[in-house]
């Protein structure tokens, strides 16, 4: 029987984006000392907002969302799911702190605070990028804590997160061509870090697809499932293997020259379309195994 | 002092006494249902069927039978629901029962991912969740669970747990699989099995003894790393930062 649906694999996905799009921007960020203003605000804001929507999500799957203070105020914090929620709230905040910090929002009224978020921008840009991944990792660690032996294996939070980071990536890599500005790092660099990431991925994905025990793994490897040909066909074929591996190679073929628009945003997208349905496969099929 | 309950297997004649004795005590609704291919009835659980009769075959060749083997609550010693739930809605009380505070619970319905026993449901006009109350308002005044009670062959007995474990020790040195004294940390519910069939073939998960409590510590671990992680990726690009550029003051 389903009980996590839609809801829980998009704030999944969501939670994974906002964390590796948040410590893509401020590594980002950092190798520029600051110079990618324009990318940085974009950035932190794209996360903050998934991570807001995704919480949205998560409070209406609650049977009753008008009690969810109670892990903030109450919690039991021997619970994965306690501490997960503090790693996100705190996530949120540090995101709309280094956000605000780079922004105009609020005018002249808010200067003084913003100014005192950009002095530390440093080490929002630090602990974001802790929390940012502390939460991709996360919503690998809630599944590990259930019965679904689908979802035990230890791979399956690094695999969340390496997924993480590569969305958050692609979306980085689409506002760096939105914004124009000069990252410091040639158009080959950027895409290696593209390819790096998705070779590891691949990787993992392949190590999670291994450890998963016999009985259970069927649901996802067997492409008679729906679920593996989901799996499969969407997550590793569409997202890894095109998305992250194939299209980056192909802008490494032409080195000194920047990715054309088409490509950096169909490469996003497939990235995306990838990432999402890794999520949605898993915990249809754990559910289902 | 922990309650136990002793399931001993061969002597259930699957009459369902217990199924019907809980319904009555417990107010809990009646199902509309049918007969599942294997005769058990309701086929599962639900947030109103807090036990149900399994029948199941076990055993091989000359030693196939037909045994039933009842399910509720396993009331575990480190409960796996009480662990994962995040408001501490599920609890475990002094006498081992565990219990759930409707008032707290906010309907994640993450105890039900994390019972290995598939024991909490979602009831979805309470929006929270429902199981097996061990008859903590029975045996809080000295009585039996309504199940033990309404047993008629004595395949049900209730005590305290360490006699309860005394007793599976005994079936377990006479060569009967018993279940619920290792896997998950132990069970308060304890099965003893007949000779030459294994509790997987009941339908009981092969458990390790990793208990919630480990698990959970390899969860934080995992956190941590992922921790380490962040702050490196980010120490790392800053240290690359090339020391000419200049920083965007704040407008």
């Amino acid at each position: 029987m389903v009980e996590w649906g839609i809801l829980i694999a998009t704030y999944l996905f969501l939670g994974g984006l906002a964390g590796g799009l948040f410590a893509s921007t401020a590594a980002l960020d950092a190798i520029t000392r600051g110079g990618i203003r324009r990318t940085s605000k974009l950035g932190a804001l794209v996360s903050w907002v998934s991570m807001a929507i995704g919480l949205i999500l998560l409070l209406a799957d609650l049977g009753r969302p008008e009690h969810a203070f109670r892990i903030m105020l109450a919690p039991h914090m021997e619970s994965p799911m306690a501490w997960g929620a503090w790693v996100i709230v705190i996530f949120t905040v540090l995101g709309l702190a280094y956000w605000l910090g780079l922004s105009d929002f609020g005018g002249e009224p808010l200067k003084p605070l913003r100014s005192a978020l950009n002095r530390i921008k440093d080490l929002l840009g630090a602990l974001g990028s802790m929390f940012g991944l502390m939460t991709a990792a996360y919503t690998g660690i809630l599944l590990g804590f259930s019965r679904q032996s689908l979802w035990r294996p230890w791979a399956l939070p690094v695999l969340f997160t390496v997924s993480g980071i590569a969305t958050g990536y692609a979306v980085l890599m689409y506002l760096v061509h939105r914004t124009g500005e000069d990252v410091g790092l040639s158009p080959a660099g950027l895409s290696k870090v593209e390819l790096i990431v998705g070779v590891i991925e691949l990787l993992v994905a392949l190590l999670y697809v291994a450890t998963i025990p016999t009985p259970a793994r069927g649901a996802i490897a067997s492409l008679t499932s729906v679920n593996g040909v989901l799996f499969w066909l969407g997550f590793v074929a569409v997202g890894l293997i095109i998305g992250e591996i194939l299209l980056p190679a192909i802008s490494l073929r032409t080195p000194e020259k920047a990715p054309s628009p088409a490509l950096v945003l169909t490469t996003a997208a497939l990235v995306l379309i990838g990432g999402y349905i890794l999520r949605y496969a898993v915990l249809y099929a754990g559910q289902v195994a | 002092m922990e309650y136990g309950v002793l399931v001993v297997v061969d002597r259930c004649i699957g009459c369902r006494a217990c199924q019907v004795a809980c319904h009555v005590w417990n107010g809990t609704e009646a199902e509309s249902t049918e007969f599942s291919p294997d005769y058990t009835n309701p086929p599962d659980l639900t947030s109103n069927v807090w036990t149900v009769v399994r029948f199941v075959e076990m055993g091989e060749g000359d030693g196939l039978r037909w045994y039933f083997v009842k399910r509720q609550c396993m009331h575990c010693v480190e409960p796996a629901c009480v662990a994962a739930c995040p408001t501490g809605a599920l609890h475990k009380d002094k006498d081992g029962i565990v219990l759930w505070d409707s008032k707290k619970c906010i309907g994640c319905r993450y105890c039900v991912e994390a019972c290995p026993y598939g024991v909490p449901h979602f009831d979805p006009l309470d929006k929270t969740i429902r199981k097996c109350t061990f008859c903590a308002d029975r045996v809080r005044e000295g009585l039996e669970p309504a199940c033990v009670a309404a047993c008629p062959t004595d395949a049900l007995i209730f005590g305290s747990l360490d006699e309860i474990r005394a007793r599976a020790e005994e079936y377990r040195a006479k060569g009967h699989p018993v279940y619920g004294l290792e896997e998950g940390g132990g069970t308060s519910w304890i099965y003893v099995f007949p000779k030459e069939t294994a509790p997987s073939d009941a339908g009981l998960p092969r458990l390790g003894p990793e208990t919630p409590r480990e698990r959970i510590d390899k969860g934080l671990l995992a956190l941590a790393m992922a921790a380490v992680a962040g702050l490196a990726a980010w120490g790392v690009s800053r240290g690359k930062a090339a020391p000419a550029a200049q920083e965007v003051k704040v407008r």
